[in-house]
């Protein structure tokens, strides 16, 4: 139990240095500075840098279903899964990151992270944008929207209002382009 | 032999300034190490400081370089006729800067960095707005379509990197935009011409 308590450390310090630079904040230095150990500490329990990454993506997944099972319990986007977010903020960060990276490793532990999340939160999106449950189309209009998400979002702006007028922004501006092509279609002469 | 000088000091400084562009767009602000251009150019560290003062008045220097070849960008901008392929196409040509503007975007703690890419976005959906409703068949209402091109643009940026930074995989990212946003309000339609029905089939 306690090499697992100080195997935690490390990569609980580097889960959050992650979350906040990227794999560039990772060096095994800073992070033995920061934790006040001994560098050769790191080296015994993860050999090097890539084993080191392989258990922050451990560490992530771990996080991100922790995350899921509140999903599942979540009444709806707005405010709950909104909320949820800013509540998981550093686990959300450490995604963001992954999305960014080159590295063909992050970017698949970011992949499977996506799917997973998508099908949890499915009935909540389709539910806030007031369409069925199996509307494929909706869905597919999460995956921009969250796209999107990934772009703009960074530890500076991930509140509420930022996320609530992000997620309205996006509905209302489907429902307007279905009102102006409903417009058009009533103007048809056939 | 005055000129002479100025022009190569200014050569000097835009090599410094060229490499680092490049890096930028690769690897963000974590790519802009004073050791390691000197390393790739086989300069000495002693020039970067000479011309640049610092890491800061380094990025000022790269900015300035993004917006004159963002101006480049924006002027070839207006001349294209549609979204595929000529816009397209245009992004294509310009994958640095792109990238290099992309960047920008991701660097949330720089105010000068966002705000210099938000200026240009701005710029470039005054240009792209007319075209974009048309390819979505949103006619003449080109305010509302730039508010899902916003939305779209992000989603690109979101999704391209380097290695995929080809026509072909923009063609089938907006081609995906535009399927979903008609297929949504083709189903709202739908629902709305459901709801008319209902009042009829009622009566006795």
């Amino acid at each position: 139990m306690e090499k697992h308590k100080n195997l935690s450390v490390w990569t609980e310090e580097g889960y959050s240095l992650f979350s906040k630079e990227g794999l560039d904040g990772i060096q095994v230095e800073r992070l033995a500075r920061i934790l006040g150990l001994n560098k050769s500490g790191f080296y015994h329990y993860f050999g090097d840098l890539e084993g080191f990454c392989i258990e922050l993506i451990s560490l992530h997944k771990k996080k991100v279903s922790d995350f899921l099972k509140e999903v599942g319990e979540t009444p709806k986007l707005d405010p709950d899964y909104l909320y949820l977010l800013i509540k998981y903020s550093e686990t959300v960060m450490f995604q963001v990151q992954l999305t960014r990276s080159q590295n063909p490793v992050f970017y698949a532990a970011s992949e499977w992270v996506d799917q997973k999340v998508d099908i949890a939160v499915r009935r909540l999106w389709n539910d806030f944008m007031e369409v069925a449950d199996n509307a494929d189309a909706t869905f597919r209009y999460y995956a921009i929207v969250r796209d999107m998400f990934y772009t703009r979002i960074s530890y500076q702006n991930l509140n509420y209002t930022f996320l609530h007028n992000l997620v309205w922004d996006a509905k209302v501006i489907m429902d307007e382009i279905g009102e102006r092509r409903q417009f058009e279609t009533d103007k048809s002469p056939y | 032999m005055l000129s002479q000088f100025f022009m190569e000091k200014s050569k000097n400084s835009s090599v410094w300034i060229e490499a680092g562009y490049n890096l930028f767009a690769e690897e963000g602000i974590e790519g802009i190490q004073v050791e390691r251009l000197a390393r790739i150019l086989q300069l000495n560290k002693s020039g970067f400081y000479h011309y640049f003062g610092d890491i800061d008045g380094y990025c000022e220097e790269l900015i300035k370089l993004h917006k004159r070849k963002a101006d480049g960008y924006l002027a070839d901008l207006s001349t294209v006729k549609s979204i595929d392929p000529d816009y397209l196409m245009g992004l294509v040509r310009h994958k640095v800067s792109c990238m290099f503007h992309l960047q920008l975007i991701r660097s949330k703690d720089k105010p000068l960095f966002y705000k210099t890419a938000e200026e240009i976005d701005q710029h470039e959906g005054d240009l792209i707005g007319a075209l974009w409703s048309d390819y979505l068949g949103i006619h003449d209402h080109p305010a509302l379509a730039l508010r899902y091109f916003n939305i779209v643009r992000d989603m690109l940026y979101a999704r391209l990197s380097f290695k995929n930074f080809d026509y072909e995989n923009l063609r089938n990212l907006m081609a995906e935009a535009k399927a979903v946003m008609q297929q949504i309000t083709e189903n709202d339609a739908a629902a709305v011409a459901d709801d008319s029905l209902h009042p009829l089939n009622e009566l006795p």
